[in-house]
């Protein structure tokens, strides 16, 4: 007599896709209101630490994005001193196309919020001062 | 009066304004300037041509055209740069108590008659 070999049992969930540890860890902008999307997180070699700029998968952008900011806050930190303007503290940049705001979120990253160029870059302003400090306590926990 | 020496009238007029000039973006030179004492126009233009050029990248990078004009905000004032023609950027040196609206204003109309 042989022994029955047992039929494989269908689950009912399919075996899940680990998520991607971005969407699975808490960000950098999680407690931000408008946090989802347009806001960067960069460290000084140009590498995107959290948050996106775009939906694109990957977001390819926002990984361009900061590495073109690699080095700005050494350079906006030049330019202020020797022109004995003490620390900078913000870089508003308009175009046609979107308002952008650059801040420091602490001595070793950048944090970068950008927004259509119909707000009021006063309101990007605001949003990139909340992201920032929101971002240095997600820095202190992780450091 | 060139259109050069009139804008840079125009935005030292403006109150808190320390000194404006005019930069060629490329190379970060000076074309011309109206600055008060201790501030030094070669270290501004060099510097701010810079700044705007990689800011113009980043911008690029984000699939937006490049600025019209950059705030760079400090402890003890700022710079401010609007872009004008054939790459001359419009530079003031301004101290915290400018009035930054008026500036920017006086500056984005002057800058896109330059060149």
């Amino acid at each position: 007599m042989s022994a029955a070999v047992p039929t494989p049992v269908a689950t009912e969930e399919p075996a899940r896709e680990p998520a991607p540890e971005e969407s699975a860890a808490p960000g950098p902008f999680d407690g931000v209101d408008g946090g989802g999307q347009g806001i960067l997180l960069v460290d000084t070699n140009g590498l995107r630490l959290g948050g996106r700029l775009t939906e694109e998968a990957g977001d390819p952008a926002g990984d361009r994005v900061a590495a073109q900011l690699a080095g700005v806050s050494r350079e906006a930190a030049r330019a202020t001193r020797l022109l004995g303007l003490g620390s900078w503290q913000t870089i508003a940049v308009e175009s046609p196309d979107g308002h952008v705001v650059l801040t420091q979120a602490n001595a070793d990253a950048i944090l970068l919020a950008a927004r259509e160029a119909t707000l009021p870059m006063g309101r990007v302003t605001l949003l990139a001062e909340r992201a920032a400090r929101s971002a240095r306590t997600w820095l202190e926990e992780h450091a | 009066m060139t259109a050069t020496h009139t804008a840079l009238d125009r935005v030292t007029r403006v109150p808190g304004v320390r000194g404006a000039l005019v930069v060629a973006a490329a190379d970060g030179l000076v074309v011309a300037e109206q600055l008060m004492d201790g501030v030094d126009g070669q270290a501004a233009a060099a510097l701010t041509g810079s700044l705007v050029g990689r800011l113009a990248r980043t911008a690029e990078s984000a699939g937006m055209r490049p600025p019209a004009f950059v705030h760079l905000r400090s402890d003890s004032g700022g710079i401010l740069a609007a872009l004008g023609p054939d790459e001359l950027v419009l530079v003031a040196v301004i101290g915290p108590d400018a009035n930054v609206g008026l500036a920017r204003l006086e500056m984005l109309d002057a800058a896109s008659r330059l060149g």
